[in-house]
Parts: C-alpha cells; sequence; structure tokens
C-alpha cells in the first residue's frame, strides 16, 4: 500500500494536517509562511536566489529558459504554468531529475472551453514528460479546505489526464517521497 | 427482464457535499449531474448513466450508480467541482464498490 503525499498546498490553518491525514495523505507540504515549502514565482535571473535549508523549493516561472537554468541548482521542483510543450526544457528537467509539479487546482479554477484547453495542454505535457521520463508530481494546489482532493480524486484526474493507473499513482507516492527524503 | 450476462456493470459511490448551505435532493442530484454533464458531455454522460440512488439532505451525503466502465471519470467530474449552489464547496468521494450494501456498512 503506497503512502501518499500532497507538496503543493498553497495556505495554512489549524488543524490541516489532520484534515490531510483524514482525506488519505501521510503528510503534506504548504507553501506558505508557516509550511515546509517556499514558493519563488521567478521572472529574471536575478530572482534566483535559492538555499534556504530545510524547506523544500519550488520555482515557479512562466520562462522555460530561467526554468532550464534552476534545474541546474538546489531546486526541488518546478512549476511551468504555460505548461507549453517544451522539449529542451523536459529534456533538461529530466537530466537533472527536478520533478514538474501539476496542480489541479488551476483546472478548478476555470470552468468551460477554458478548462478544457488547459486540459488538453497539460496532457500533452504529461505526454512529453513520459517520453523523454522526466518526473511530474500531481499535486492539489489548493487555497482552501475545498481545494484540497484525496488520493484517489488526484489518481482519478490524472488518468483522466492521459496517465495510466500506475503513472498517476507514481506521481503522488514514490516521487513525492523521494523529494521529502532528499 | 436481461438475462445476467447482458447486464451491464455497475458502481456505487458514496458521495458527501462538503459546503456551508443546505442542500435537498433535488438540487443535489441537479449539481450532480450539471457536473458529469458539462465534464463528460452528452455522449459520456450516456455511457456514465448516473443515477442518484439515495441522498441524506441531513448528513448531505448519499449514493449514487454508475457504470464501472466509466468510473475513473465520473470520479474525476465529481472531483472537479469547486462550487455547490454558487458557493465554495466540493464533493467528497467516500468510498466506491460495487454492493450497495458495502456502502451502507
Amino acid at each position: 500500500m503506497p503512502q501518499y503525499y500532497d507538496l503543493g498546498v498553497r495556505f495554512w490553518e489549524d488543524g490541516l494536517e489532520k484534515y490531510a491525514n483524514s482525506l488519505g495523505f501521510k503528510s503534506i507540504c504548504s507553501f506558505s509562511k508557516e509550511g515546509d515549502g517556499i514558493e519563488i514565482r521567478a521572472q529574471k535571473l536575478e530572482d534566483l536566489k535559492l538555499g534556504t535549508p530545510g524547506k523544500i523549493i519550488l520555482l515557479s516561472s512562466q520562462n522555460p529558459e530561467l526554468l532550464k537554468k534552476a534545474c541546474r541548482r538546489d531546486v526541488d521542483m518546478l512549476l511551468f504554468g504555460r505548461f507549453l510543450p517544451d522539449v529542451g526544457l523536459v529534456r533538461v528537467a529530466a537530466e537533472n531529475k527536478k520533478p514538474f509539479e501539476i496542480p489541479i487546482s488551476v483546472l478548478l479554477e476555470r470552468k468551460g472551453a477554458e478548462r478544457a484547453l488547459l486540459m488538453s495542454r497539460i496532457s500533452f505535457f504529461l505526454k512529453i514528460c513520459n517520453k523523454y521520463r522526466a518526473d511530474f508530481i500531481l499535486t492539489s494546489g489548493a487555497t482552501n479546505k475545498f481545494f484540497m482532493k484525496s488520493p484517489p480524486e488526484l489518481v482519478a484526474i490524472g488518468e483522466v489526464l492521459g496517465l495510466s493507473h500506475d503513472q498517476a499513482v507514481k506521481s503522488i507516492s514514490i516521487i513525492p517521497e523521494y523529494i521529502l527524503e532528499r | 427482464m436481461v438475462v445476467p450476462t447482458l447486464r451491464k456493470k455497475k458502481r456505487y459511490v458514496h458521495i458527501k457535499f462538503e459546503c456551508p448551505c443546505n442542500i435537498s435532493e433535488n438540487e443535489a442530484q441537479a449539481e450532480l449531474y450539471g457536473a458529469l454533464l458539462s465534464f463528460l458531455g452528452e455522449l459520456g454522460f450516456s455511457r456514465a448513466n448516473p443515477k442518484l440512488v439515495e441522498f441524506n439532505s441531513g448528513s448531505k451525503s448519499g449514493i449514487l450508480k454508475c457504470s464501472n466502465t466509466e468510473i475513473q471519470n465520473v470520479k474525476a467530474a465529481l472531483a472537479l467541482v469547486s462550487r455547490v449552489k454558487g458557493e465554495n464547496g466540493c464533493i467528497r468521494i467516500l468510498k466506491v464498490s460495487g454492493i450497495i450494501s458495502k456502502l451502507k456498512e
């Protein structure tokens, strides 16, 4: 029985860990002031001021060149918000074993055609990740309790995005565990 | 009467609405069908063949029946609900089973 982790919570409140445990997660990582993670939203190279020991560093950028440079630095996860199929970026991430975060909240915040087109982009991005063996992590990206999803729900969404059952399970269990151990 | 070998296999999904508002059976059915229809489309909805078997408005939980081949799509459709009756809320999937009595335990 794998143990599940949600490494992409974007808020913090009292009893959140207990709530996550009741959903089926062993542990979560919150990118908030009280949490164990730091989210760096980089727009230019000078923003890459890293190096906070003991914290999980997520680099979020719309610029693939910046993310490529970050791959060679001390970053734990990458978030490419546009989910464009940049083969160069995916290959560099795969070589440096830096996983991409896929937050489900981006789908929850959209409706109709916008959501459908984003699902199509994420689906193709995941296909490229699988082709070049880059890692990815499905996270809730939750900004409130209602956006938090249980592991079976994340697996179901992963399968809808074109992953196999095993790939979806791996992306919320083995890969996050590896990041936490690092 | 359809012979057992021709009967379509089904799954029962135990669901629970998490929202600050009260919700009746009719409203719950409308929310569920709306979410499934918008995510799966008419063709996917017909394949999933969902039906709200029972609903308890006190605990805001109920049992949804659907086709077993489409269970992952139904789960994804329900997981992507972010608003209930116009307010922040979600639909939690508590358990999935092939036998309705297992969900009532």
